[in-house]
């Protein structure tokens, strides 16, 4: 892809074309899904799904993603998290 | 992947945090020869803008993980979810009479329940309408004035003061031939269901 999902998705708030572009690329997974349901009904399951994806696309929060360092900073709390709490449980016992 | 050329921190670096570079969304952001050559900016010329240019080209590679995840789970199960509800439709009402037949025909299932009109059966006797062999039998021995009495109160629905009028009798007088002859019908009746249990 020419631009990214990320550029996409930050374009899409304001920008039609931006969301049509997203659109296109899921269409392949949107094709996919249709499988759950019956041949009769695949047009308009087609339909839902797309209109479901607008919504998400203008709902989504795209401030909440970590940069590299945020994302390292919250694995090691993790990581140290767990050896704490196992420490903890050792020492119990 | 690391050099002798590298500087002590980056080493430093790669050597403490095994763990974390084990993580698959960093092994696979990693990967990628301009995203290692970020990381190694970062730690060896720590500035704000490399920093930032780290952070800027993680959060496009992760933010497509997160999204695609999503979406990908929120299709999946809507689609489910719309299934289920039509499926529920189809269950509890199996026949749509107002439906086209095939798509955008403007014929209806409807259409095709045939009605008879000239079902109508269109006699005065009262004999006409009785299957029973029995009640037959019993109203042959009617007089044919209470015969009419009974199709006018019993087969076209009038009560019997419009008999009465009809007839240009009073009502009373109708009232009292249609009850003999129902009594009469019923004696009729008594006997041939003692014959039949005999």
């Amino acid at each position: 892809m020419v631009e990214t999902l990320y550029q996409l998705a930050i374009d899409s708030k304001h920008d039609t074309e931006a969301v049509e572009k997203v659109l296109k690329a899921f269409k392949p997974k949107i094709k996919k899904t249709l499988q759950q349901t019956s041949f009769q009904n695949r047009d308009d399951l087609e339909q839902e799904l797309q209109l479901k994806l607008v919504n998400i696309i203008k709902m989504y929060d795209l401030e909440e993603i970590d940069g590299f360092w945020g994302f390292y900073e919250r694995e090691n709390n993790g990581i140290n998290g767990c050896k704490q709490s196992l420490n903890r449980n050792e020492v119990r016992k | 992947m690391v050099n002798e050329k590298d500087c002590c921190k980056f080493r430093e670096f790669i050597q403490d945090n095994e763990e974390f570079l084990n993580n698959p969304v960093i092994k696979d952001f990693l990967s990628k020869k301009a995203n290692y050559q970020l990381l190694k900016q970062s730690i060896c010329h720590p500035t704000f803008q490399n920093k930032e240019l780290l952070d800027q080209a993680f959060r496009g590679f992760y933010f497509n993980i997160r999204f695609t995840a999503y979406i990908s789970s929120t299709l999946y199960f809507h689609a489910i979810n719309l299934d289920k509800k039509i499926s529920k439709v189809n269950y509890r009402f199996p026949l749509t009479l107002d439906k086209p037949v095939k798509e955008d025909s403007e014929m209806s299932l409807k259409d095709f329940a045939i009605y008879h009109e000239d079902f109508e059966l269109k006699s005065d006797n009262i004999l006409d309408y009785i299957t029973d062999p029995n009640i037959y039998k019993a109203l042959q021995s009617l007089t044919s004035n209470q015969r009419n009495i009974l199709f006018l109160v019993y087969i076209k629905g009038w009560t019997d003061s419009e008999v009465g009028s009809y007839l240009k009798k009073s009502q009373q007088a109708v009232s009292k031939s249609r009850n003999k002859a129902i009594k009469k019908i019923r004696r009729d009746l008594k006997i041939s269901s003692e014959k039949c249990i005999l």
